[in-house]
């Protein structure tokens, strides 16, 4: 059935199985899910017993790296909410990689995605 | 912001994971106004907080689901495209309008929520089943437990389904909200698609449409990490509770609830806006 993409499973059985959705589909969502959590549940524990206040540097690429190698509660909350936001992107684009039928496609696919991304992420930067 | 705040964060963050993942919303119609009304927040700030909650609640679903594979992932791929350009541009126009329009524009998005939210067709009965469905196209299969069999439907009328996506993701980038309170109507009404994969789908779409949008807030310096942490690590918790009690509750009654809370919120925002 690799021609359709759909796998049909027999009546009454577990789901059918679409590409894209497979183990490293879950994978992206799983581990962006659990790893943004955990920067985050850490950055409200320590986040208790220190001030933050003057902590207006996050977002800016080299303190926010020095800030999570410090283990200071707002970079590393940054951390998380970054991982966070690349989690449903990182999704979508395995799934259209993966559902793209041609190997050739594929590599299309892909040099598109990072082509769009870089774009974006040039566009957004002029407008600041 | 003190413990008891983050707390209360924590706490709002819960209760529109649990309402959003149980209607199939994202939750920001509930997060901003609380956020904008009762804690120290800028609008364009409690919109990026909100865009976290989308998409953690996008996330939680998927996780807390991922076996029951009932959204179309054809259809959300295609269906990604205007919603997340749309989300994009909005987010950057969103910078150039003056806040008392959005939150005008943020009260008619409520009540027009609610509305839709109110007269919502009851889940299953508004598809044609398997009527020259195909699975080499953008229509759908998915096993459906309370039937015991598969369903097997029929997409229609997708260029319709293309404009209101891109309506649903300019609306998310413009106010903050995830856009699913138009995708899932849109979807079952428009597209025919069963319920149950027209909220899974919308819930994929949700996440995307936020991280679209998300940078444009980053990049300007209106996100505070540590609040929003709170209101994500709620909503996770949320999302997960109110998936695995969507399957055993009665969705009226807490859909004409919800319903009332907008309304509510919609005025609520209509004052701040004047």
């Amino acid at each position: 059935m690799t021609a359709t993409n759909i796998t049909i499973s027999a009546k009454g059985s577990a789901p059918q199985r679409t590409r894209g959705e497979g183990a490293v589909g879950r994978f992206i969502t799983l581990g962006g899910v659990f790893g943004a959590l955990l920067l985050m549940i850490v950055a409200l524990a320590k986040s208790i017993d220190s001030t933050t206040e003057d902590a207006p540097y996050v977002f800016h690429v080299d303190t926010f790296i020095q800030g999570v190698v410090d283990g200071r509660p707002d970079a590393l909350a940054a951390a998380g909410c970054v991982l966070l936001v690349m989690t449903p992107l990182f999704r979508i684009i395995w799934i259209t990689i993966m559902l793209t039928a041609s190997k050739r496609g594929r590599f299309a696919a892909a040099a598109a995605c990072v082509l769009a991304i870089l774009v974006a992420a040039m566009f957004a930067g002029s407008w600041n | 912001m003190n413990l008891t705040d983050l707390l209360l964060l924590l706490f709002a963050g819960t209760a529109a994971g649990a309402v959003g993942s149980m209607l199939g919303v994202g939750g920001g119609m509930i997060i901003i106004p609380v956020l904008t009304s009762f804690f120290p927040f800028e609008f364009e700030q409690a919109r990026a907080t909100s865009l976290f909650a989308v998409i953690a609640t996008s996330c939680g679903v998927a996780v807390a689901t991922g076996k029951e594979r009932f959204g179309n992932l054809r259809l959300s791929v295609i269906l990604a495209v205007p919603t997340a350009l749309a989300a994009f541009l909005n987010a950057l126009l969103a910078y150039r309008t003056q806040a008392s329009v959005l939150y005008l524009l943020f009260s008619g998005v409520l009540i027009v929520a609610a509305l839709l939210m109110w007269r919502r067709e009851p889940p299953e009965n508004n598809y044609h089943e398997s009527d020259g469905a195909s699975p080499n196209s953008l229509d759908g299969i998915y096993y459906d437990p309370k039937l015991g069999r598969e369903v097997m439907y029929k997409i229609r009328r997708v260029p319709s389904l293309f404009g209101v996506s891109a309506v649903a993701g300019g609306v998310s980038g413009l106010l903050g909200v995830g856009g699913g309170v138009f995708q899932v109507p849109a979807m079952s009404l428009l597209g025919e698609i069963p319920m149950r994969a027209a909220t899974a789908t919308s819930n994929f779409l949700l996440g995307v449409t936020a991280a679209a949008s998300l940078p444009i807030y980053m990049s300007r310096g209106h996100v505070r990490p540590l609040e929003s942490t709170a209101v994500v690590i709620g909503v996770f918790g949320g999302a997960f509770a109110g998936a695995a009690f969507a399957k055993k509750l009665h969705g009226t009654a807490l859909r004409r609830l919800f319903t009332i809370i907008l309304v509510i919120l919609a005025i609520q925002m209509f004052r701040k806006g004047l």
